[in-house]
């Protein structure tokens, strides 16, 4: 689960606050969708919450059950973030990256075989296995990372825009998997501006505009709020 | 720590296998480990051409001193009394400041004077210009050291790897601490074949056994990694710290051009110009003629006295020389020092000028790098500035003896009586076997080893410092380039 009490990030560049307050929680088993335009602070939410941007004030918690008291310091041990375009190291092959990226989250490697059940339970084909992730496509990737969040068992799933070039039939390929990682009891934290897709795979959505939050409320709410405005 | 450690060694492996898989790196070592063989080659011909030149000098040497019938000639003693220099086996891989000496110095009563080879003449650089294994190591290989830092971070920066990678629990100085490391252990690699090329492509070019024996490049080997390890490390930081992406390559390159190469020439620039000193030869001349002019006095001054003397003595002006020229003596010798002291008056002040100059050149090269691994490299081979101290105090010192046993511990007379000829010359005869002869000094190893101590320990301050900037890089901006 995620929790986020009173959030605010500022800006390196410009010293102006992208998220200016936003509060949420998401429960295990539950979809939380972000939508909002370019620049409204979706991505620099999710980079707070990995860690990899400092804030300004307010508190985050993942993964833990007691309520929030003061800020985590170890949340990255109990979540899998995966960026826009989930880079993965290209002179490595799909199976050499996963146990690359295991070794570095200090998890423990499990056999091959268990690298290969992973990989084929997110639709990877078997000869993508030994390949060089740079003949990859971006659904690829990602699904590659969604395999790394099962076998590190990280309660908490960070996406960022996961649908930027993907297809129709892809789409509905990452439904799946979402919903699948969903129904294993993941928290899933989704950030994107396509708000059909956000809608079509959430629990609940919050809409982030000029860095605080809009609305929240259930897809159906929101999507038809969205499509109107 | 077993964690951090873990970390640390899967980023080295990770980053030194990239690197290595590189093609623009592996076309970049090989051509340099080429070039380190074929700089050997030309550096053992030159070595070799130094000794045919060195037996030619030593045996002009041996002719001169017999045709001489074994006696020392007073005022045109050389080129009995020279001192040969002969070619260390080091200048095959750092010519350092071999080219600054001379190869021989002959010993005079104003002074000694350094001869060069006509191709030593260009002597502009205390530091490496030419293409040796020292200069390929600390600019070429320098280049491809921080290249390879910066190459080993930008493009994960770039693209979204590093991200992800903090996004696990890896803290940022870990992730620059393996790709430091495993960009080193790619330039170290390097090195080692450099190393090894142009052991063999000297020992190709000797043919000799005994003096391929002699070669050995270990003593330079920690300052050359202390030095590329710097590189690396100030690669990555330039890359970790970088804004932009393009930002790295363009500080990189300055960086490489301070460090390495026109830093270390703008350094003895900048020591010349501050502490600006004539060249030795101009020196030697200006002490020559004011020696000269004082012995013209001496000569004139004695034969003068002579006149006096013989007007009032029934011998003959010839006869007279040798009677009376005893009681001349104290008088000659007081020229003689005055003559001494007339060449000193020029040469003291010259030589502490220099000695002033060396010392600010020194001194700002602890500012470069380049100039650091230079001087160290160079004392690792014999041809650094503990060879060129080690030369220049034996010199003095055969100098000194020499003109105590000319002049101090012996009556000499010289003199030309004013409207006469010839000129006439007395003084005891002295040979060869009874002044000391000079003997080429070998670099103690005390000397040496001061001097590698003190470029390790510079570099290991600058291999610090570049790794700290890069390992305290703050998580605040990593993630991307803007």
């Amino acid at each position: 689960m995620i929790d986020i009490v009173d959030l605010g990030i500022e800006s390196d560049e410009i010293r102006a606050p992208i998220i200016r307050r936003l509060d949420l929680r998401v429960g295990p088993g539950e979809i939380y969708t972000l939508i909002g335009p370019a620049k409204a602070g979706k991505t620099a939410a999710l980079e707070a919450i990995a860690e990899v941007r400092p804030i300004a004030r307010g508190c985050i918690r993942v993964g833990a059950l007691e309520p929030v008291s003061r800020n985590d310091r170890n949340r990255r041990e109990r979540l899998t973030a995966i960026w826009s375009g989930a880079a993965l190291d290209d002179d490595l092959t799909v199976r050499q990256n996963i146990r690359l990226i295991l070794r570095l989250a200090g998890a423990e490697l499990p056999a091959p075989a268990a690298i290969d059940r992973a990989l084929r339970r997110v639709d990877l084909p078997d000869r993508a296995f030994d390949q060089s992730t740079r003949f990859l496509t971006a659904m690829q990737k990602t699904a590659a990372w969604l395999a790394v969040a099962r076998l590190r068992r990280t309660p908490v799933i960070l996406i960022d825009e996961p649908t930027a070039s993907l297809g129709g039939a892809e789409m509905q390929g990452m439904r799946d998997l979402l919903e699948d990682l969903r129904s294993e009891g993941h928290a899933i934290l989704l950030a994107t501006r396509d708000t059909e897709f956000g809608c079509s795979v959430a629990s609940t959505v919050g809409v982030l505009e000029h860095g605080q939050k809009a609305t929240e409320g259930s897809p159906e709410t929101v999507f038809r709020r969205e499509v109107i405005a | 720590m077993n964690r951090s450690l873990d970390v640390t060694m899967t980023v080295a492996i990770d980053r030194a296998r990239h690197l290595a898989g590189s093609w623009s790196v592996l076309g970049i070592a090989a051509l340099l480990v080429l070039l380190s063989g074929v700089s050997a080659t030309f550096g053992a011909q030159v070595y070799l051409e130094r000794w045919q030149q060195q037996r030619a000098l030593a045996e002009q040497l041996t002719r001169s001193q017999f045709e001489a019938n074994d006696k020392l000639m007073g005022e045109s003693m050389q080129p009995g009394l020279r001192g040969l220099r002969p070619p260390p086996t080091g200048m095959i891989f750092a010519r350092g400041r071999d080219p600054l000496l001379p190869i021989y110095v002959d010993f005079a009563p104003s002074g000694s004077l350094e001869t060069h080879t006509p191709s030593d003449v260009v002597r502009d650089s205390d530091i490496g210009t030419l293409v040796d294994l020292e200069f390929i190591v600390r600019v070429l290989l320098g280049l491809l050291a921080i290249a390879c830092g910066a190459e080993a971070v930008t493009r994960v920066r770039s693209g979204g790897w590093l991200r992800a990678v903090l996004s696990l629990p890896v803290e940022p100085w870990q992730f620059f601490l393996g790709a430091w490391l495993g960009a080193t252990a790619v330039v170290a690699a390097v090195l080692g074949l450099c190393a090894a090329c142009a052991l063999l492509g000297a020992s190709l070019q000797l043919t000799d056994a005994t003096a391929v024996l002699t070669l050995t490049l270990l003593p330079a080997v920690p300052a050359w990694l202390l030095y590329l390890g710097a590189m690396t490390a100030a690669g990555v930081a330039l890359a970790a710290r970088a804004s932009r992406q393009a930002s790295p390559y363009g500080a990189m390159i300055v960086l490489w051009l301070l460090t390495s190469w026109l830093g270390p020439q703008l350094v003895v620039a900048a020591g010349r110009l501050l502490r600006p000193v004539t060249t030795r030869a101009a020196m030697e001349d200006e002490r020559a003629d004011a020696h000269a002019n004082v012995v013209r006095e001496a000569s004139t001054g004695v034969g003068q006295a002579l006149l006096v003397m013989a007007k009032d003595s029934p011998l003959d002006l010839r006869d007279a020389v040798d009677v009376l020229g005893p009681q001349l003596d104290p008088l000659w010798q007081t020229y003689v020092r005055q003559a001494r002291r007339a060449a000193r008056a020029v040469d003291e002040p010259w030589r502490q000028r220099y000695l002033a100059q060396q010392r600010l050149v020194s001194e700002l090269s602890w500012l470069m790098p380049g100039s650091v691994l230079a001087a160290g490299a160079g004392d690792a081979m014999d041809t650094g500035p503990a060879a060129d101290r080690v030369w220049r105090r034996a010199v003095d010192v055969e100098q000194a003896q020499l003109e105590q046993k000319l002049f101090d511990d012996r009556p000499h007379v010289s003199m030309r009586v004013p409207g006469r000829t010839p000129m006439y010359v007395r003084h005891p005869a002295l040979g060869f076997a009874d002044v000391p002869l000079f003997v080429a000094p070998t670099v103690s190893s005390n000397e040496r080893r001061w001097g590698l101590i003190k470029t390790d320990l510079l570099l290991v301050v600058y291999l610090i410092v570049a790794l700290a900037l890069a390992l305290r890089t703050p998580r605040r901006g990593l993630v991307a380039f803007h």
